[in-house]
């Protein structure tokens, strides 16, 4: 089928304008498998029409906002594990499976799938174009550590793969790469395969309280360096005194007890429920508040950042041992939020600002400055996306780059 | 390869007047352009088809790359990089119209952090001597490659170079955090940063395994790895390949995971047995499996039980475990030495190198034993089981042509064969020249495009490493491999 105009799209959407950050979309099209895909890109392309793509919609207000847009493209026909070997702890997904349903099935064969993405919907496809990772980095790595291989439609509406579903991989340049963390600026990620890793064979979960002092903040930063540490998420409210600590361990059941002996000797510990870790995830990803953020800086630099944003009057869900530190809440001035970048920045790391109030998108990029490869990332775009209509503005940004420094 | 020559046939000079220009670059002694001079420029590691550049410069620091490759832009010259030229694929190969630019002389370690457990090197700090340099600190740097005596963090960076402990800690993409550039036009860029992880496309990522291809690296930001607590280093004898891979299957399906899961074949085993690094090994072994394992002294004991027990499962022979640091180089001496003590098998040894899914390691191993057999070749497996990283290694003699022509056919099926099952033609070498044109046994015009428009962006005339990694025209599907050179076909 060439899909000649829109109405010809019919077959695959909906004809129904929908409300997304920024504006509106006049269909959302749902195409069931690949050729579809190809055939919504290409008539975008033709028509020079915005697409946005979308995933599990857990992370929509991200980014910067897509404009101009005529369609969106839902990736959740696309649907379900395909191939899940046990025996080599691979696992190919197409891109709209939600994470959850991965998870469910390579766990009962004993693997774990390394990607902590937040939200109950998050799709492979969306972890992949965000590149978003959660507490469990310090175990798990990267979204990019996991991709073997991935199929993706690009911006002229054709298919390609790259990568493989093999372990070790230099056979020709690294794609997945460039697909990886672009918010769907170079292609549509239609499938991935993924590496698995084995479940550990004790995981526990225990919460702790302590003092918000930097020496505490510090300590706390340095016991998560241990091999069983999954996780460790440092909560604290502005005003307090105190901060809450929760800590994953996973591994041999003697590596968890030697860890969580130590921790033990700086902090009384409780143990807590086996999901509490997925649910701050979650719950910080959503927070409220008319600023959110995730800076991410070197890990001896981190209690810098942390307090910054104490100071600031900001909620603070830290990794310590990534040196993140996700903030939310209400700042007054746009400058604090320009100079908490601007701090993330001197310290050798970078400020995502996941929301903030509308006003001051037009001066606040919603990753800041890309360290003189803009240029390079602009020539990107125009050879993998010619008709520029793939996720138009969300991450390649031409009109507005530079933002008010204080 | 077919009609493999021992030297080029006629000398190319480059034109005097961009002799100057580089002499006044890099100093006169840093700037080699005499035939004697060349003679040991004209390969890397594949030692076939070598080819001889115009000149072969020695820059000190960036500003001196940037400047040889601007003036090699103003006299249309083009230029490849090359590290310590210990790379197995060609990636280093001169091409005709070129320079090489060595980084040799940027061997310095510019700063060890290790609080946050990095050091920023230059590109010709060779691979063994940062982990020496960062050991009383208790790190090392994690990708070790067989070659990590000689080869460079540079060459390592352009290959993505793998190594026998990438089962666990990966190979060099997931240890490089940040880069200088030159790239193709002179410019000097940098990409990333200390963590990791910037916002948007991984570009440090997409330059990690370029082979030289998107610019000339000038310093690298890697990450260092606390040496673990305790290393256990197993060895385990079986009567052949197979079972070992057998072996290796069960403790990938255990939950643990090794740092080092190595496997050594027969022939392999002999060579070592008859050389200087001889490990003692029994005249019964039909193949040795190595495996290590690293991290808690408390998890140890477990693990070594899930390993024996998968040993035994598959009916091992015997089982040891290193009682000391001697016998831990002991047992490694078995792995380590073999490329050495293969030369005592024939004059040549072509070193493969592909990639199966594990799960498919026995039947492809039986398969390549039969294909070495059918075309009268003597083959030995030397391989990191762990990854599925095969390295069917051919013994030859390359004056025999007959012999060569054979090698290269078997070559050939054997890459088709490991495709077959949903592998892939390199873990860890690289494509280069050698691999080029066996890029669409596993991917087709479609998969390339892209790979075409990325080279593009970041070397749009091709001048950095032409010809190099992808087909040199675009809808070249199915060419006849080997049977023409990269210089014949214009770019």
């Amino acid at each position: 089928m060439r899909v000649e105009a829109l109405s010809d799209l019919d077959v695959i959407c909906e004809r129904d304008p929908v409300a997304v950050p920024g504006g509106r979309v006049e269909s959302v099209c749902g195409p069931q498998n690949v050729d579809e895909v190809c055939e919504v890109v290409a008539w975008a392309a033709r028509e020079r029409a915005g697409l946005l793509v979308l995933g599990g919609c857990t992370k929509l207000g991200w980014a910067n906002p897509a404009e101009p847009l005529a369609l969106a493209l839902s990736t959740r026909g696309l649907s379900g594990v395909d191939t899940f070997e046990p025996d080599e702890g691979v696992v190919h997904a197409a891109a709209g499976t939600p994470l959850a349903e991965v998870r469910q099935v390579v766990e009962g064969e004993g693997w774990e799938l390394p990607l902590d993405s937040p939200g109950p919907n998050t799709t492979v496809g969306g972890t992949i174009a965000s590149a978003v990772t959660g507490p469990r980095a310090q175990a798990f790595g990267a979204v990019k550590d996991a991709l073997l291989g991935l199929e993706v439609v690009g911006g002229d509406g054709e298919p390609s793969k790259c990568g493989g579903r093999v372990v070790k991989n230099v056979t020709g340049y690294d794609m997945a790469k460039l697909y990886c963390g672009s918010f769907g600026s170079f292609a549509v990620v239609t499938g991935a395969w993924l590496r698995l890793r084995p479940l550990p064979a004790c995981r526990e979960t225990w919460r702790g309280e302590l003092d918000a002092g930097a020496d505490q903040f510090d300590v706390v930063r340095k016991l998560a360096s241990r091999v069983s540490v999954r996780a460790l998420v440092w909560i604290q409210h502005p005003g307090a005194d105190g901060a809450e600590v929760i800590v994953e361990f996973g591994g041999s059941a003697e590596g968890v007890a030697e860890d969580r002996t130590r921790l033990a000797e700086k902090l009384l510990l409780e143990e807590a429920e086996p999901g509490t870790v997925d649910a701050l995830r979650d719950a910080r990803a959503v927070a409220q508040g008319p600023v959110r953020f995730r800076a991410r800086v070197p890990g001896s630099r981190s209690e810098a950042m942390r307090s910054a944003a104490i100071e600031a009057g900001l909620e603070v869900s830290s990794d310590p041992g990534l040196g993140v530190v996700q903030a939310w809440g209400a700042l007054s001035e746009r400058s604090q939020l320009v100079a908490l970048r601007t701090l993330a920045e001197s310290e050798g790391g970078f400020l995502t600002v996941e929301t903030m109030p509308e006003a001051w998108r037009g001066s606040v990029d919603a990753f800041g400055p890309l360290g003189g490869t803009a240029s390079l990332v602009a020539t990107l775009k125009e050879r993998f996306d010619p008709a520029g209509i793939l996720n138009p503005g969300r991450f390649v940004r031409t009109e507005i780059r530079e933002e008010v420094r204080p | 390869m077919s009609q493999a020559q021992p030297r080029s046939s006629a000398p190319p000079h480059a034109p005097s007047a961009l002799l100057d220009r580089l002499r006044a670059i890099v100093g006169a002694e840093h700037c080699l352009a005499r035939e004697g001079e060349l003679f040991a420029y004209e390969c890397d590691g594949l030692t076939l088809e070598p080819k001889r550049p115009l000149a072969v410069l020695l820059p000190a620091t960036t500003a001196e790359v940037s400047e040889v490759v601007r003036a090699c832009r103003a006299f249309g010259v083009d230029f490849v990089p090359r590290g310590a030229g210990t790379g197995l694929s060609g990636g280093a190969h001169a091409t005709p119209n070129s320079v090489l630019i060595e980084c040799s002389r940027m061997n310095q370690v510019l700063e060890v952090d290790a609080e946050d457990l990095v050091a920023v090197v230059q590109p010709g700090v060779v691979n063994a001597e940062l982990s020496s340099a960062i050991h009383h600190l208790g790190l090392f740097y994690a990708p070790d490659p067989s070659s990590q005596q000689a080869c460079t963090i540079g060459g390592n960076v352009a290959e993505n170079s793998g190594g026998p402990h990438t089962l666990k800690y990966g190979t060099t993409t997931n240890h490089v955090l940040a880069l200088e550039m030159v790239m193709p036009d002179g410019r000097i860029q940098r990409f990333g940063n200390r963590l990791g992880e910037s916002p948007g496309p991984d570009l440090v990522g997409l330059i990690v395994g370029s082979e030289g291809t998107l610019g000339i690296v000038t310093e690298v930001s890697v990450r260092l790895t606390p040496i673990p607590e305790k290393i256990e280093t197993l060895l385990a004898i079986f009567d052949g390949v197979v079972p070992a891979c057998r072996a290796v299957g069960r403790v990938i399906r255990s939950g643990v995971v090794p740092a080092a899961l190595e496997i050594v074949d027969k022939r392999t085993i002999e060579a070592v047995e008859a050389s200087v690094y001889a490990a003692g090994l029994p005249k019964s072994a039909g193949a040795v499996l190595i495996v290590e394992l690293d991290g808690s002294p408390v998890s140890m004991q477990g693990e070594i039980e899930v390993i024996r027990e998968a040993c035994q499962a598959e009916g091992c022979q015997a089982i040891e475990v290193a009682r000391d640091e001697a016998e831990r180089l002991r047992f490694w001496r078995a792995r380590k030495g073999a490329f050495g003590a293969m030369g005592r098998l024939a004059p040549d040894l072509y070193v493969h190198d592909a990639v199966v899914p594990r799960v498919h390691l026995p039947e492809i191993l039986e398969q390549i034993g039969e294909i070495c057999d059918r075309h009268c070749l003597k083959l030995a497996n030397v391989f990191h089981a762990g990854d599925g990283n095969l390295h069917p290694n051919i013994c030859f003699d390359r004056r025999d042509s007959d012999e060569l022509a054979r090698v290269i056919a078997a070559g050939e099926e054997i890459l088709k064969a490991c495709t077959a099952v949903g592998g892939v033609i390199t873990g860890e070498h690289g494509v280069g020249v050698e691999k080029r044109d066996y890029m669409h046994l596993v991917f087709g015009p479609n998969d390339l495009e892209p790979m075409y428009r990325l080279r593009e962006s970041f070397n749009p005339d091709g001048a950095c490493n032409p010809g190099k990694v992808i087909p040199t025209t675009r809808f070249c599907v199915e060419s006849n491999p080997k049977a023409r050179g990269y210089d014949e076909v214009p770019l």
